[in-house]
């Protein structure tokens, strides 16, 4: 599984602006409504699985990284957008620290594997230090498209 | 439910589970280990086959990609290390479930 299988371009947000873990949740969710990605009607449904998931432990793992996930019914394939965000917002990660690097993933219910593979995935790039520093270097979101191909193609790697 | 027994050397304490969540070892349990163990002084990992993961860390839990029904080893050592075991031994035997806390 690749980055591109499923992290939606056109989503992007490479300079997100918010002020709390919610704002950034909901932008992101918007952007994936914007691009067709889910359905309108269920965007307020899905923020609210976004932050019930939120109240259970932040998704705020460390080292300025964020990946808020659920799954969810309306969508038949796993989807994510990244977001970056320069000042840093407060998410109670794990170690405390504000995050600069967000990955929002849905995926559907009835697809267990998919879902931890997406998260491999994802995981599998942020331990790159290349690759997390040139995110928050990322000035548009064609950098990070290009930057995710790159990370697809092994091209960061040590 | 678990014996913790300690093989090959006198220091490292190892037991091997399986993974019975139905959805695998995703993001909240690796996290739960992770707050359970990242305070402790004694080094813990867990292995999937080749794969080692250090315990105190999300993401590096989060590339074993480890689904329902897969065999893990946990491994400590250093000081607190037959306790740590126990711990994360526990969160297992619960299922991550935190009403059974």
């Amino acid at each position: 599984m690749k980055l591109s299988d499923f992290v939606v371009p056109d989503a992007i947000l490479a300079d997100m602006k918010v002020a709390a873990k919610e704002d950034a949740i909901r932008a992101m969710v918007a952007s994936l409504k914007t691009t067709g990605s889910i359905r309108p009607e269920e965007e307020e449904n899905i923020v609210k699985k976004l932050m019930e998931r939120e109240e259970l432990g932040s998704t705020g793992i460390g080292n300025g990284v964020a990946v808020p996930h659920t799954k969810h019914p309306s969508v038949d394939d796993l989807v994510a957008t990244v977001a970056i965000v320069k000042d840093g917002v407060e998410f109670k990660s794990l170690d405390g620290g504000p995050v600069y690097i967000l990955f929002l993933l849905i995926s559907p219910p009835d697809r267990s594997g998919d879902h931890l593979r997406g998260l491999e995935n994802i995981s599998r790039h942020l331990r790159n230090q290349k690759f997390c520093s040139f995110l928050r270097q990322a000035r548009t979101r064609e950098d990070i498209i290009e930057l995710l191909r790159e990370a697809d193609n092994n091209e960061l790697d040590d | 439910m678990f014996t913790v027994s300690v093989m090959n050397s006198p220091e490292i304490f190892r037991q091997t589970v399986v993974v019975t969540l139905d959805s695998g070892l995703h993001m909240y349990p690796c996290s739960r280990i992770a707050q359970l163990v990242r305070e402790r002084p004694c080094q813990v990992r867990l292995t999937l086959g080749k794969r080692v993961a250090d315990a105190k860390n999300v993401v590096h839990m989060l590339g074993l990609a480890a689904e329902k029904g897969t065999e893990l080893t946990i491994e400590t050592d250093g000081e607190g290390a037959e306790q740590t075991l126990r711990d994360v031994l526990h969160l297992f035997e619960i299922n991550f479930d935190p009403n059974r806390e």
